[in-house]
């Protein structure tokens, strides 16, 4: 009974919250002078066809009256226009762009792939390398290893992802020719070449944030070493592997999550700049495009959908966490 | 015949720790190491262990069963730790690793050292060291299980393949008096049982007495003493052991005769404290503290007598009931700290608080001087003058040199540092004094001189003072009357010679037997 | 016409310029066109819109691959663009003063499943151009077309009746006035037949009735658009396309730091590949010293006019004296420097760029390319300014910043103080075409729709064009001008309409409402494989319809 009405609670808090950042994404865009329609309005753009594109895509509304309008169209699917060339986005519909002529909500579902193909394969590669990294620069505290792995995260963790990722084009892609420079595969079409375009992306997302894990387990590690349950697992005639691997690392990575889960969570709802340098068309290459345009419908749908991804991180890293912590869960 | 011998022992870090140590453990012994904190019993026992760290340098012999440890093979070490060596650490809460159960680091322990671990083997061990209900204790996180319970699963672990030497680093410190009472015993009885030898560490001479036959008192580095148990306590030879026996507060020594208050400072009625509205921390307690009058408030951990404590203190709301402090009631401006933030901070300047851990308490990068004019600045109009003379003032009250005014906490002692907390609670003359478990973390001999600082400035000031602690003893020193708390309630209040030399409840007797008494031949 | 902003890369294909630097590499090989082989387009866009109504492509790049229309663009190097017959039998024969335009069809045309292209799905193409619901295109003729502003479009109110198809071999166009220019406005992709059966508004943009080379075989929404030959086209038809790869494939989102470092690479498939968009500066001078990828690139002659406006409405500036002193002052030499060099552009001092036809060179305020401190000051005086305070409004990114510094740096030498207003683009976009006007100056490029001197003058001169969402930013207005821009628009004579050109182009440069900055030069990269690339005079783009693979 607690845990339904405390999932209750949480459920009631991640939409409210949702509707305050579509609110507030909704406030901050129209104060901002630029006009969405004239992005439909054609050239020459004279007043009248502006007003016409207004209309017709509901900007001539007050801006408050467009949010409900947007709201409403969640439940109940929106209508653009008239006769044969109007436009419908069915329920739930989460905004239409007139730029790429099709629902947000569908736009977001064919992206979605690319940057989660992305994301994911690049956070599994970092955590592995950065928390191995980081224990071994830990347990081998003060030798070269530590320092040489410290210089190299401190690179890893001040490099632009911009440079890296072209710097590893010129030399995987070019000079090597080993890997393919750019696009995207589906996986569904080709698992090979999927995996094949991912792997430089992946790499350099990974050795970019796993210099941020490496500096973040190895000061975990060492303050977990100093802990009294390492000195018993020592004091009961454990092996070193063991203290470290199992004593050790399971305390390391309770903090380790939380910050995993949250960079996950970012990192779905858009990996912009990766995707950029590979030409990779996923979400954050749409939300730039739509940033780039003024296609209101799509920031705003991406804005939700990237806080949606961080809300259920969050979700989801709490309840990791109560597997990895016994203290937390009831 | 001779299990462990340890001789002309030196340990250096960057600093000497120990210089010229030697002792003998016999099979079936108790060998206690007696010494404050930096005597180097601690450092000794873990060079046993070959758990000192990589920067100790270790020279001299130990000779474990006719082996030589100094300079031994590490996995030679590792196969005697937890095997033929068992420890039992101070902190039973810290020293299991939070994220698996007990049962499951116990079994670990046994297959660590090839021994069965079934399920059976683990239960009938934390049965061993008698624990009433082996398999919810099995099943159990650290977090689950109280200090006592997890002190007994500790021992289960250390004898759970058969060690003949066990090493017991302070191992009730951390511990109520009644758990620490059942503790002594289970180690009595497992020595008798099982026919091990015991080296124990400590610093309380209760411990000593209650379980110890031989005594080695080590200070700074070096053995002082060497007796058996009986003899040192009867006849100390050395002028340290001599002090530091003295040093230990006994009850029955010196209680304090009832005052007539003439208002009081302090009045709760019916007080109710409750945690995220479902944990009743307090369950109605009515008590009062008179104008120059010092209550002690006495319980074991979880009785509530903290929170009574940071209640009165404006630090947690008050559920129910009214707590006034000089007549106004600070539990219910508590509870609405931004609409009442002004009467919270004028009620808070009359009340000094000194808590338990003054390491924690002061804030590190802030100098002594800093440190205790900060309620000067917050609630006083004060140019620098005036504050730099009340901080020499209170330095004087305090007795410290004017000379620490530019330290930093770290660059003190324990003692030191919780004078400048006491110096700091009372920059504003409060009227009222809540000092929770002030001596606790110190050495005894620096306890009793800071015991005797609060009774002279109490003499002196004349504050209300809600003195909290575990240790009647201590209680004793200080208090006009007292009260004991057993979860949530008060089950009985007095003035001191009469609860503590004739209690009524029940509880209260258990706990006055189970203080341990610095002689052996009072053992229960 | 456009507005050239600093976000390049994403209006590449909509954007236009001048005649070739064409490498002589280049020209030897455009004799032959080979056919066959797989064309690779690297462009940064990630998706082609490939519905006529509301498309803005110009008439030799994606959409000229797949729709023709009534007449389209000859472009070769080192020549003016000219307009010639497409699906038309010719460019337009026109009566009643200019105001009545008739077209008649060649024979033997027909669209990809082979039905027959009439006049009456031009008609309607032109038509649902007017609907809302497919607004975005390029809409000259709705302001032209009589009864054109009321019109909301087949789908909602009926036929537009200025629009006849007596057969369907012949359509005529009644405009609302004389308009000498109609021959290149049924260029653009509007006049592409659409038949009425086929029109589903809603995926028309991706899967439209070709009438050209090609038709789209596959349309990866965000990766690749691939095209494949349309076996109903007719080569004999057909005058400007050469049609001669087998295969187009379109590679979208393409960063242009990375496609430009492929192209260099030149491998694999790589080789038989172009950049749709500029190279840009880093990898120009990574080119220099690689001597196989000069050979590929390719520098555009000088086009597109890059200009500072001064809002001829606003305090000092509404006096000429002060605008002429401007003019003197502005060190063009140093704005070159910032856009890039002598790659970047040539020094301007006219209005028509170089490559429209009927263009005459002249310079008004002869000062050199650093400008003539010395005869700014002395206009100053004689307005009777000792200083002058002046704001400049400009779009935030380091380009346009370190060009607004270069026009800062340059009036500060005849004492004129310039603070300079970094804002987003949209922002400066909308301030300078809003009604306000709150600005002093701002630098602006501007190319032309399509190749006429027209499209040079009338959208930033005329008085008509001020606010509202008009491109005319120093806001001038002078009734003198406003009836020469009217005269040359009616006047369907071609080399009469170019001479009334010029003379406006001088006569509005006596007012100095803005000083003429550069003419801007495209570069562009391909691959060893392909031939026939050059970019002319008008557009500075690759003519995409002539480029053919090395066999």
């Amino acid at each position: 009974m607690r845990t339904l009405r405390f999932a209750g609670f949480r459920l009631l808090g991640m939409a409210s919250t949702l509707l305050v950042i579509s609110f507030l994404t909704y406030a901050v865009f129209y104060v901002l002078p630029a006009d969405p329609a004239r992005l439909s309005c054609g050239r020459p753009c004279t007043p009248e066809r502006l007003a016409e594109a207004s209309a017709f895509m509901g900007y001539d509304k007050p801006w408050l009256q467009q949010y409900l309008d947007f709201l409403g169209g969640i439940f109940t699917g929106r209508h653009f226009g008239a006769g044969q060339a109007a436009v419908d986005c069915a329920a739930p519909c989460f905004g239409y762009s007139f730029r790429l002529n099709e629902p947000v909500t569908q736009l977001i579902g064919e992206r979605a792939p690319v940057t989660f193909s992305i994301a994911v394969g690049a956070a599994v590669l970092w955590l592995l390398l950065g928390v191995s990294s980081g224990v071994a620069a830990a347990v081998k505290r003060g030798t070269l290893l530590d320092r040489s792995a410290m210089v190299f995260s401190t690179i890893g963790v001040s490099s632009p992802a911009y440079l890296v990722g072209l710097l590893g084009i010129l030399l995987f892609g070019f000079t090597l020719d080993m890997v393919p420079v750019g696009g995207y595969v589906p996986l569904t079409e080709s698992p090979v070449d999927w995996l094949w375009h991912l792997v430089l992306p992946w790499c350099v997302l990974a050795l970019i944030n796993a210099a941020l894990y490496a500096r973040l387990t190895r000061g975990q590690m060492i303050e977990v070493l100093g802990e009294d349950y390492i000195r018993t697992a020592r004091a009961k005639g454990l092996r070193e592997r063991r203290v470290i691997g199992r004593h050790g690392l399971r305390n390391v990575l309770i903090p380790v999550v939380t910050v995993f889960g949250l960079d996950l969570g970012l990192l779905l709802g858009g990996a912009i700049i990766t995707e950029r340098v590979f030409s990779m068309q996923g979400l954050g290459a749409l939300l730039i495009e739509a940033v780039g345009t003024v296609d209101l419908p799509v920031i705003v749908g991406m804005t939700l959908f990237a806080a949606f991804l961080v809300i259920v991180a969050n979700f989801a890293v709490d309840l990791v966490y109560g597997v990895l912590d016994p203290r937390v869960s009831r | 015949m001779t299990l462990l011998s340890v001789e002309d022992l030196s340990i250096a870090f960057e600093a000497e720790a120990t210089r010229g140590v030697a002792f003998e453990l016999r099979r079936g012994r108790v060998l206690a190491l007696v010494g404050e904190s930096g005597s180097g019993k601690s450092v000794s026992a873990m060079s046993i262990l070959g758990l000192l760290p990589g920067t100790a340098r270790v020279s001299g012999s130990i000779t474990f069963e006719g082996e030589q440890l100094v300079g031994a093979d590490p996995e030679r070490l590792r196969e005697l730790r937890g095997g033929r060596i068992g420890t039992v650490f101070q902190e039973p809460m810290t020293a299991f690793n939070p994220v698996f159960t007990v049962g499951n680091q116990i079994a670990e322990a046994l297959r660590t050292h090839d021994k069965p671990a079934s399920r059976q083997r683990v239960h009938d061990l934390l049965g061993l060291v008698g624990l009433d209900d082996p398999r919810r204790v099995a099943r159990s996180y650290p977090h689950q299980l109280s200090g006592g319970q997890l002190q007994r699963a500790m021992i289960a672990m250390a004898i759970s393949c058969d060690p003949v030497l066990l090493i017991a680093d302070e191992p009730t410190t951390a511990l109520d008096v009644t758990a620490q009472a059942g503790i002594l015993a289970l180690l009595r009885d497992l020595r008798e049982r099982l026919g091990m030898a015991i080296l124990l560490i400590t610093h309380d001479m209760g411990v000593v007495a209650g379980l110890a036959d031989d005594v080695v008192v080590l200070e700074k580095g070096v053995v002082v003493e060497r007796a058996p148990a009986g003899r040192l306590f009867a006849a100390p030879e050395d002028g340290y052991t001599r002090a530091l026996l003295d040093a230990v507060p006994r009850l029955g020594s010196a209680t304090r005769e009832a005052i007539e208050p003439s208002g009081d400072t302090l009045v709760l009625t019916d007080v109710v404290v409750e945690y995220s509205g479902r944990f009743r921390a307090v369950d109605g307690v009515s008590l009062t503290v008179g104008a120059g009058e010092i209550l002690g408030l006495v319980g074991e951990s979880g009785s509530g007598k903290s929170t009574i404590g940071r209640a009165v203190a404006g630090l947690v709301p008050v559920t129910a009931g009214t707590a006034l402090v000089g007549g106004a009631d600070i539990g219910r401006a508590a509870r609405h700290p931004w609409r009442r933030a002004a009467q919270l901070r004028r009620i808070r300047s009359g009340i000094g608080i000194v808590f338990q851990d003054p390491a924690s308490s002061l804030n590190p990068r802030v100098t002594v001087a800093d440190s205790i004019a900060e309620p000067l600045v917050l609630h006083r109009d004060l140019d620098a003058a005036a504050r730099g003379r009340r901080v020499a003032e209170l330095l004087d009250a305090v007795r410290l040199p004017t000379a620490l005014r530019d330290r930093y906490p770290y660059e003190m002692s324990g003692g030191q540092r919780q004078r400048v907390a006491i110096a700091r609670a009372l920059a504003l003359n409060p009227p009222l004094l809540i000092a929770d478990e002030p001596t606790s973390a110190l050495d005894v001999s620096v306890q009793a001189r800071v015991l005797e600082l609060l009774r002279s400035l109490q003499d002196e000031f004349g504050f209300a003072c809600l003195f909290i602690s575990h240790d009647l003893a201590v209680v004793e020193r200080l208090a006009h009357r007292v009260a004991v708390m057993h979860r949530g309630t008060i089950v009985e209040q007095g003035p001191a010679p009469d609860v503590l030399r004739a209690p009524e409840h029940p509880y209260t007797r258990r706990l006055l037997a189970s203080v341990l008494v610095p002689d052996p031949a009072h053992r229960g | 016409m456009i507005r050239r902003t600093a976000a390049v890369a994403l209006t590449a294909l909509l954007t236009l310029a001048a005649c070739g630097a064409n490498s002589a590499d280049d020209k030897k090989e455009s004799e032959g066109s080979a056919k066959g082989g797989k064309l690779t387009i690297l462009t940064a866009q990630t998706d082609i819109n490939f519905d006529p109504a509301k498309s803005q492509n110009l008439a030799i790049t994606t959409l000229g691959l797949v729709l023709r229309r009534l007449t389209t663009w000859d472009v070769q190097p080192g020549k003016p663009a000219q307009v010639v017959p497409d699906l038309a039998t010719d460019t337009g024969t026109s009566s009643d003063g200019g105001k009545t335009w008739t077209y008649t069809l060649k024979d033997g045309l027909s669209y990809a499943d082979g039905s027959p292209i009439t006049s009456k799905d031009i008609k309607y193409g032109v038509e649902r151009s007017f609907a809302p619901e497919l607004s975005g295109g390029l809409g000259y003729h709705k302001g032209l077309l009589a009864g054109g502003d009321k019109y909301k479009g087949p789908y909602t109110g009926g036929e537009l009746s200025s629009i006849e198809t007596p057969d369907d071999k012949t359509i005529v166009f009644h405009l609302d006035a004389a308009y000498g220019d109609w021959p290149w406005i049924v260029s653009m992709p509007a006049f592409t037949p659409v038949p009425k059966a086929k029109d589903d508004p809603k995926t028309y943009t991706q899967k439209p009735v070709a009438s050209g080379p090609y038709e789209i075989e596959t349309y990866q929404q965000g990766s690749a658009v691939t095209l494949k030959r349309n076996p109903k086209w007719d080569a004999k038809t057909d005058t400007v396309r050469t049609a001669g790869p087998d295969q187009i494939v379109f590679q979208l989102g393409q960063d242009t730091t990375v496609a430009a470092q492929r192209l260099i690479a030149d491998a694999g498939d790589d080789r038989n590949a172009f950049g749709a968009g500029f190279v840009p500066p880093a990898q120009l001078v990574q080119v220099q010293s690689n001597p196989s990828a000069k050979q590929r690139l390719v520098t555009s002659d000088a086009g597109a006019l890059a200009y500072l406006a001064l809002n001829t409405q606003r305090g000092p500036l509404k006096d000429v004296k002060v605008r002429q002193a401007v003019e003197y002052a502005v060190d063009k030499k140093a704005f070159q420097v910032a856009s890039g060099g002598a790659t970047g552009g040539d020094i301007a001092t006219t209005l028509i760029t170089p490559g429209i036809a009927g263009r005459q060179d002249y310079d008004l305020y002869p000062a050199g390319p650093s400008g003539d401190v010395a005869k700014a000051k002395q206009l100053l005086a004689e307005a009777g300014r000792t200083s002058l305070d002046l704001t400049l409004l400009s779009e935030n990114d380091s380009d346009s910043l370190a060009k607004a510094q270069a026009i800062q740096q340059g009036l500060q030498r005849a004492g004129i103080k310039v603070t300079i207003k970094p804002a987003e683009e949209s922002t400066v976009t909308d301030t300078i075409t809003g009604d306000k006007g709150d600005y002093d100056l701002t630098v602006s490029s501007w190319q032309p729709d399509f190749p006429s001197a027209n499209g040079n003058i009338q959208p930033l001169f005329q008085s008509s064009e001020i606010g509202g969402g008009g491109y005319n930013i120093s806001r001038y207005s002078q009734p003198e001008v406003d009836k020469l821009i009217e005269q040359a628009l009616a006047e369907t004579d071609a080399t009469k309409a170019q001479a009334l050109w010029a003379q406006a182009d001088k006569r509005i440069l006596t007012d100095a409402p803005v000083v003429p900055l550069i003419y801007t030069k495209n570069s562009f990269l391909h691959g060893s494989g392909v031939q026939n690339f050059f970019v002319a005079a008008f557009p500075a783009y690759p003519n995409y319809l002539k480029v053919s693979l090395k066999q």
